[in-house]
C-alpha cells in the first residue's frame, strides 16, 4: 500500500518535482539551432519569395516595394540572359560532375588495388578539399595569367604558344571547370575509395573462381556494388556544381562578356550591379525550385533502386 | 587456357590430395602439416571450431590463399601455383556471393559466359540446372527478391552448372534458419550422391558434418586430429579434443587414477575404485604416463543412474536437470568433477538429489593425459 501511494504521488505532480527547464530540455537544446535557422534561413527565404513578386526601388528614404504579381517570373522566362545562363549552368554541372566522378573512381580503384604510398597520396588529395574556394580561385587565377602565369610559362618551355586561359570566351569556361575538377575530384575519390574498401570480398572470390577478367569483374561486381554510393556522389556533386559562384566570380566575374554567366552569376549581377532585387529574387527562386524538383526526382527514381538492403 | 580448364575433361570428378600442407600468416601457423587424401567422388567434411584452419585449408585448395609449404593436387595436377579459375573447381560461399544486379538466369550463366560457351549451350544448361535445383520459376528474378533458401539454391546451381572436378563448400547452410537448414542439408546430400563429384565441405556444425560426410576430418589449432567415417570418429575418438567436440552433449571426460584392486586393473574416480574389465584393463597397461593419471571418456548415453549404491557406482549429487522433452540431461557433481547423463524423460532426478552413477567399462574410452591421444 505504501509503495502504491508513493507511485501515485510521483505520477500526480510531476511539475512540482521536475523543474521547468528539465521538462523542456529538448526544446532548450535545439533552441539555438532554431533561432539560427529562422533568422538566417527562413526569414531571408520568405523575404526573397516576397521580393520575387514585387518591384523593389531603392530610394533615399529607404526601400519601396510594389506588388507586381508574376511579372518578374514572366520576364525571367523570356530573358535571353537567363536562358543562356541556365544552359551554361547545366553544361557546367554535367561536365564537372562527369569528369570528377570518372577521375575519382579511377583514382579510388587504383589506390584500393594496393599502390605503394597510398597513405601519403590520400593525405595529399585532401588538401584541395580543405582549401577555401576563393583561395583556390586566386591561386589558379595567377597560374592562368597569360604573361607571367606558370601554366603559359611551362607551355612556352616545351615550345607551345601561350593561351589566353581566362580571356578567350571559347576557353575560359573550361579553364574554370578544370579548377572545379581540381578541387572537387578528391571529394568523389574519398567517398568512392571508402566504399570500395568496404565492399564484401566473397563476390570477388566467386568471380575469380568463375574465371572472370578484370574488366568483367569491374562491370559485374564492383560497379553494381558501388552504385548506391555512386548515386549519392553524383547527386551531391551535381547540386553543388550547379550552385557554382565563387570560382567564376573571382576569376572572370562571369566573363569574358557573359560567356561564363551561370545562373548564380546572373542573380548576382541583377541584384548587386543593377539593384533589381525583385527580379534577382525571382530568378533565384526559380533556380531553387528546379534544384529541389531535380533532387526529389533523383532520390525517388534513381536512388530508390539501390535503397533496398544490399545483397551479396 | 582452355587446355588448362579441360585438362581432365569437363564433367569429370577428380580426387584431391593435401601433402604436408602448411599455411603461415606471419608468425601464426593457421594450418600445420596437413596431409589428407580425398578419393574421387567422396564428400569430405572439414569440421572444427572457428580458427581451426578448416576454412584456410579450403581456400588454399580454391587458390584464394597462397600455400606456404607442401603440395595440393587435384587429380594428377599440382595446383599450388595455379590461379583459381584454372583449378576446375566451383565454390559455394556462406554469403552465397551472388551477383546482385544480375538475374538468377544470368547468375547461373555467368561461369559459362566467362568461358565463352555458345548461347544455345548456355541456355540449355541453365534450364537444366534450374530444374535440378528447382528454381525454374525464379530465373527472371534478381537475388534481392529471393528468400535465403532460394538464394542458396542459386548459389548451388551456379556451382554445379560448371560440372567442375571438385566442389568446395564454405558453411553453405549457416545463413539459413534452423528448419530450412535441416531440409537443405538432406537435399545437399542427395545432390552430392547423384552428381558423384568430389566435395570438400567446411562447417563448425557437427550435426551437419555427421549427416553429410562420407568421411569427417576434424581439425583443431591448425592440426588435423582425426579422419574417418562419422560413425567411426564418434565411436573411437582419437584424441581428447575429438571426444570433447563430437556429440551433443559431448563425451564426459574425467580425471581418473589407474590402480589395481587385488591384482585386477581398476580406475579410481575420486575415492571410488571401479573394476576396469578386460578391454579397459588392457588399455591401462598401455598408458605411457609416469604416475597413474589417466583421462576417462564416457558418453552421456552410457551413464546409468542409480538411486542407491551399487557395486562399481560412484556417489554424486545432482547439480542440474535439463528436460529436452523426449529425454533429460542430468548433470552430476562427483567429487568436484561434472558428469552429464542422458536419461529417459521419466527418470527421477531433482536438483540436490544424491545419486550413484555407473557405466559399462567396455564402452568407455581411455586417453593419455600427456599426449591427449586415445589409448587402446
Amino acid at each position: 500500500m505504501a509503495s502504491e501511494a508513493a507511485v501515485a504521488e510521483r505520477h500526480a505532480t510531476p511539475a512540482q518535482i521536475v523543474p521547468w527547464w528539465e521538462r523542456n530540455l529538448a526544446w532548450l537544446l535545439v533552441a539555438p539551432m532554431i533561432v539560427m535557422f529562422v533568422v538566417f534561413a527562413l526569414l531571408p527565404s520568405l523575404t526573397a519569395i516576397l521580393f520575387a513578386f514585387s518591384h523593389i526601388k531603392l530610394t533615399r528614404g529607404g526601400m519601396q516595394r510594389t506588388f507586381i504579381g508574376v511579372d518578374n517570373f514572366q520576364r525571367a522566362l523570356e530573358d535571353p540572359i537567363v536562358r543562356q545562363s541556365a544552359g551554361i549552368t547545366l553544361k557546367w554541372a554535367l561536365v564537372v560532375t562527369t569528369v570528377e566522378i570518372l577521375l575519382g573512381l579511377g583514382l579510388a580503384l587504383l589506390l584500393a588495388h594496393g599502390v605503394r604510398g597510398r597513405g601519403v597520396f590520400t593525405s595529399l588529395l585532401i588538401i584541395p578539399i580543405i582549401m577555401p574556394p576563393v583561395a583556390v580561385s586566386l591561386m589558379w587565377f595567377f597560374m592562368y595569367e597569360p604573361n607571367f602565369g606558370v601554366i603559359n610559362y611551362l607551355l612556352n618551355q616545351v615550345g607551345l604558344p601561350s593561351v589566353l586561359w581566362l580571356s578567350d570566351p571559347n576557353i575560359a569556361l573550361y579553364a574554370m571547370m578544370a579548377v572545379d575538377v581540381w578541387q572537387a575530384t578528391p571529394f568523389a575519390f574519398l567517398l568512392l575509395y571508402a566504399a570500395i574498401l568496404s565492399l564484401p570480398r566473397d563476390p570477388y572470390e566467386a568471380a575469380a573462381i568463375d574465371g572472370a577478367s578484370r574488366w568483367h569483374i569491374f562491370r559485374t561486381v564492383t560497379l553494381p556494388l558501388l552504385l548506391p554510393v555512386l548515386g549519392v556522389v553524383v547527386l551531391l556533386r551535381l547540386i553543388d556544381a550547379a550552385r557554382v559562384f565563387d570560382k567564376i566570380f573571382v576569376m572572370t566575374r562571369g566573363g569574358p562578356g557573359s560567356s561564363a554567366y551561370t545562373t548564380t552569376l546572373t542573380v548576382y549581377v541583377e541584384a548587386f550591379n543593377k539593384y533589381d532585387f525583385g527580379y534577382a529574387s525571382a530568378i533565384s527562386f526559380m533556380f531553387q525550385v528546379v534544384l529541389v524538383i531535380f533532387g526529389t526526382i533523383y532520390v525517388r527514381r534513381v536512388m530508390a533502386d539501390y535503397s533496398a538492403p544490399a545483397e551479396s | 587456357m582452355m587446355r588448362l580448364l579441360g585438362s581432365r575433361g569437363e564433367g569429370r570428378s577428380a580426387p584431391v590430395s593435401f601433402e604436408r600442407v602448411c599455411k603461415r600468416f606471419g608468425a601464426v601457423t593457421a594450418v600445420d602439416d596437413l596431409s589428407l587424401e580425398v578419393p574421387n567422388g567422396e564428400m569430405l567434411v572439414l569440421l572444427g571450431p572457428s580458427g581451426c584452419g578448416k576454412t584456410t585449408s579450403l581456400r588454399m585448395l580454391a587458390g584464394l590463399e597462397s600455400i606456404t609449404g607442401g603440395t595440393i593436387r587435384i587429380g594428377e595436377t599440382v595446383v599450388n601455383a595455379l590461379p583459381p579459375r584454372a583449378r576446375d573447381i566451383a565454390m559455394v560461399f556462406q554469403s552465397y556471393a551472388l551477383y546482385s544486379h544480375l538475374t538468377v538466369y544470368e547468375n547461373l550463366a555467368y561461369p559459362l559466359r566467362v568461358r565463352k560457351l555458345s548461347k544455345a549451350e548456355i541456355d540449355h544448361r541453365v534450364r537444366d540446372v534450374a530444374q535440378v535445383v528447382q528454381i525454374e520459376e525464379l530465373l527472371d528474378r534478381k537475388p534481392r527478391a529471393l528468400s535465403g533458401g532460394q538464394r542458396q539454391r542459386v548459389a548451388l546451381g551456379r556451382a554445379i552448372i560448371r560440372r567442375p572436378a571438385v566442389f568446395l563448400m564454405d558453411e553453405p547452410l549457416s545463413n539459413l534458419d534452423a528448419k530450412l537448414r535441416l531440409h537443405t542439408r538432406g537435399e545437399l546430400k542427395r545432390f552430392q550422391r547423384e552428381l558423384a563429384t568430389t566435395t570438400i565441405y567446411v562447417t563448425h556444425d557437427q550435426a551437419e558434418a555427421m549427416t553429410l560426410a562420407d568421411r569427417v576430418a576434424i581439425m583443431n589449432g591448425g592440426v588435423l586430429q582425426q579422419v574417418g567415417p562419422p560413425k567411426e570418429v564418434y565411436a573411437r575418438p582419437a584424441s581428447v579434443f575429438v571426444a570433447g567436440f563430437l556429440g551433443s552433449p559431448p563425451m564426459n571426460l574425467l580425471a581418473v587414477e589407474a590402480t589395481s584392486d587385488h591384482g585386477a586393473p581398476s580406475l579410481r574416480i575420486g575415492e571410488t575404485p571401479i573394476p576396469a574389465g578386460d578391454r579397459l584393463g588392457a588399455s591401462i597397461s598401455r598408458l605411457r604416463t609416469n604416475g597413474n593419471a589417466a583421462i576417462l571418456g564416457v558418453r552421456p548415453e552410457d551413464v546409468v543412474l542409480h538411486r542407491t549404491e551399487e557395486p562399481g557406482s560412484v556417489p554424486s549429487e545432482v547439480f542440474v536437470v535439463e528436460d529436452l522433452g523426449n529425454e533429460r540431461l542430468v548433470t552430476l557433481n562427483a567429487a568436484g568433477q561434472y558428469v552429464v547423463a542422458r536419461v529417459h524423460a521419466d527418470a527421477p532426478a531433482e536438483m540436490g538429489d544424491r545419486l550413484w552413477f555407473a557405466f559399462d567399462p567396455g564402452r568407455a574410452h581411455l586417453f593419455d593425459p600427456l599426449t591427449e591421444r586415445r589409448v587402446d
